[in-house]
């Protein structure tokens, strides 16, 4: 068990799906986690009526867990709404890692969606307290 | 940034691995980090 997942997260590290920049765009946004040297950027085209997701794709450089995660996370983007997005929850991200995610690599982990946030809501957020209590 | 941020900074580097030699490491642990850092580009290289 423990193996299968491990190969699921490095999957996505060796062939991320959606890396790249998009051009052109209407949403950027990049950020670091200063715990492990991540630096991640997002670049986002919305629909027609400029309220969902059409497409989506991450690009910089860190750990297997931020990309991975990054990778993971905007698969499920498309077709979202700007509302639905800025309501999904950071747990989720977690969850859909697969694997318990210790303290130290929280920020790793939750990178991708920090910068996500930071695209559709136009500014940078907090790290989900999850992060912040931990390292 | 094992305190070489400025070196990292100029060659472009994201991350490193950092010996940190004390007076009771020998070769023997010199080795098992080589051969540690080799089985770990293995993994993450896929």
């Amino acid at each position: 068990m423990d193996n299968l997942y491990r190969d699921f997260i490095l999957e996505h590290y060796r062939q991320p799906h959606n890396k790249g920049v998009l051009q052109p765009h209407d949403l950027h946004f990049a950020d670091s986690n200063p715990t492990c040297g991540d630096e991640m950027s997002m670049t986002l085209r919305l629909d027609e009526a400029k309220n969902a997701i059409a497409d989506v794709a991450f690009d910089g450089r860190g750990c297997a867990i931020s990309q991975a995660s990054a990778s993971i996370l905007t698969d499920e983007l498309r077709g979202q709404t700007l509302n639905e997005v800025r309501a999904i929850d950071p747990k989720h991200v977690l969850d859909e890692l697969g694997v318990p995610i210790g303290p130290a690599r929280l920020k790793c982990a939750l990178l991708s969606y920090k910068v996500l946030q930071g695209a559709v809501r136009g500014e940078e957020i907090a790290w989900p307290e999850e992060a912040e209590a931990a390292v | 940034h094992h305190c070489a941020q400025p070196v990292m900074l100029r060659y472009d580097i994201p991350a490193t691995t950092r010996a940190s030699f004390y007076v009771y490491n020998d070769l023997d642990d010199v080795q098992a980090l080589a051969d540690a850092v080799r089985a770990t580009q293995k993994v993450f290289a896929g």
